[in-house]
C-alpha cells in the first residue's frame, strides 16, 4: 500500500498530508500521556514500534498467486494502545520506511499515514470495540479488528490512487478497479492478520492483563 | 505441544505451497500501483539523494529486520519475563551459598 514518490499531485499530496500531522500531533500527545500515566506500558509500545514497521514492511508470499504483500500490524497496536497512540507509532514505521527502505515517499507520507497509519489504527480498534460490545469473545472481537483494518488500509489506498490517477475514467471505477486488484493477494494476508491479531491480543491478556487496562477482557 | 506441533505443520505446509508456486513474486506495489500509474502515464521520481540499487537494498532490509527482531525480543523478554534476571539472581546466590557452605 505504499504510494511511491510522485505518483500523487502536489496539491493532493499537500491535502492528506493536512489531516494526517493532525492525527500524528493528537497521537503524539496521546503517546506521551500514556508514557507518563502508565510508565509500565513503555515496554509494550517500544514492542509495538518495532513490530509496526517490521511487518509492514514484511513481503509475505501468497502461495497460488505468486504475489507478495505486507499486512499492517495497526490494527494490534491500536487495540493494544489504543488507536490515536497507534497512528503515532504507524507514522514513525512509514517515515522510516520512505527515508532508508525505498517504501513509500515522502510526498506520499501523508497519504500513506492516512491509509495505513488511521484507516488502519480506528477501523481496526473501532470494530474490535464494537465486537466486544455486542458481546463478542476478546479473540474474535481482536481478530475482527485486525481482519478489518489491513482491508480498510488497502480501501483507503485505493482511493487515494483513484483520485490521482483517474484519468478519464471516473474515480468509482478506478478505485474498483485499484482495489480488486489488491483483494486476491491481500485477502490471505487479511485473514493471517486476523489469526495473528486474535493470538497475540488473547495471549497478551493471559500473561499480562495489566497491559489491557481500561477495557473489560473477560473472554 | 499440540498447539506447537499444529504451528509448526501450518508452518511447513505454508513453505512447501510457496516452494510449489512458480510465480514471479511482484510485490501489490509493483503490479496494482505501478499498474495505474503507468496507465495514467505517471512515473515514480525521487526527492532523497540516495537510492537503494543492487544488493545496498538486500543489506537495508536485513539490518532493518534485524535491529527491529532484536527490539522486539528485547521488549518482549521485558514484558513477559520481567522476573527471570531476579530469579537467576537469585538462583545465582543461593547456588554460591551452598558452595561456600
Amino acid at each position: 500500500m505504499h504510494i511511491p514518490e510522485g505518483l500523487l499531485p502536489l496539491d493532493q499530496a499537500a491535502g492528506w498530508y493536512v489531516p494526517a500531522m493532525a492525527f500524528l500531533a493528537a497521537g503524539l500527545a496521546k503517546l506521551k500521556r500514556l508514557l507518563k500515566e502508565r510508565p509500565q506500558a513503555r515496554p509494550l509500545v517500544g514492542l509495538m514500534g518495532a513490530f509496526v514497521f517490521v511487518v509492514s514492511l514484511m513481503p509475505v508470499p501468497v502461495p497460488g498467486l505468486g504475489t507478495v504483500s505486507h499486512p499492517c500490524g495497526t490494527p494490534l497496536a491500536a487495540i493494544l494502545l489504543g488507536p490515536f497512540s497507534a497512528v503515532a507509532l504507524g507514522a514513525v514505521a512509514l517515515l522510516l520506511q520512505a527515508l532508508f527502505f525505498a517504501h513509500g515517499g515522502i510526498s506520499s507520507w501523508g497519504a500513506n499515514i492516512l491509509s495505513m497509519a488511521v484507516g488502519g489504527s480506528f477501523v481496526g480498534f473501532g470494530v474490535y470495540w464494537g465486537a466486544r460490545r455486542l458481546g463478542a469473545g476478546l479473540g474474535i472481537a481482536a481478530g475482527l479488528g485486525g481482519l478489518a483494518g489491513d482491508l480498510v488500509t488497502y480501501a483507503i489506498t485505493s482511493f487515494q490512487l483513484a483520485l490521482a490517477l483517474h484519468g478519464h475514467e471516473s474515480i468509482g471505477a478506478t478505485w474498483l478497479a485499484a482495489f480488486g486488484s489488491f483483494m486476491p493477494t491481500q485477502i490471505p494476508l487479511a485473514i493471517a492478520e486476523l489469526f495473528f491479531t486474535s493470538g497475540v491480543v488473547v495471549f497478551v491478556y493471559r500473561r499480562r492483563a495489566d497491559l489491557l487496562s481500561g477495557e473489560e477482557m473477560q473472554s | 505441544m499440540k498447539r506447537r506441533l499444529a504451528i509448526a505443520t501450518a508452518a511447513l505446509v505454508f513453505i512447501a505451497a510457496v516452494f510449489a508456486t512458480s510465480g514471479r513474486w511482484l510485490g501489490t506495489d509493483d503490479t496494482v500501483v505501478g499498474g495505474l500509474a503507468q496507465k495514467a502515464g505517471v512515473s515514480q521520481s525521487r526527492l532523497l539523494p540516495w537510492n537503494l540499487t543492487g544488493d545496498l537494498q538486500l543489506f537495508v532490509f536485513c539490518a532493518g529486520g534485524a535491529v527491529a527482531g532484536f527490539a522486539i525480543g528485547y521488549y518482549w523478554r521485558a514484558l513477559f519475563n520481567p522476573g527471570e534476571g531476579e530469579r537467576r539472581g537469585a538462583n545465582d546466590h543461593r547456588s554460591g551459598k551452598q558452595a561456600g557452605s
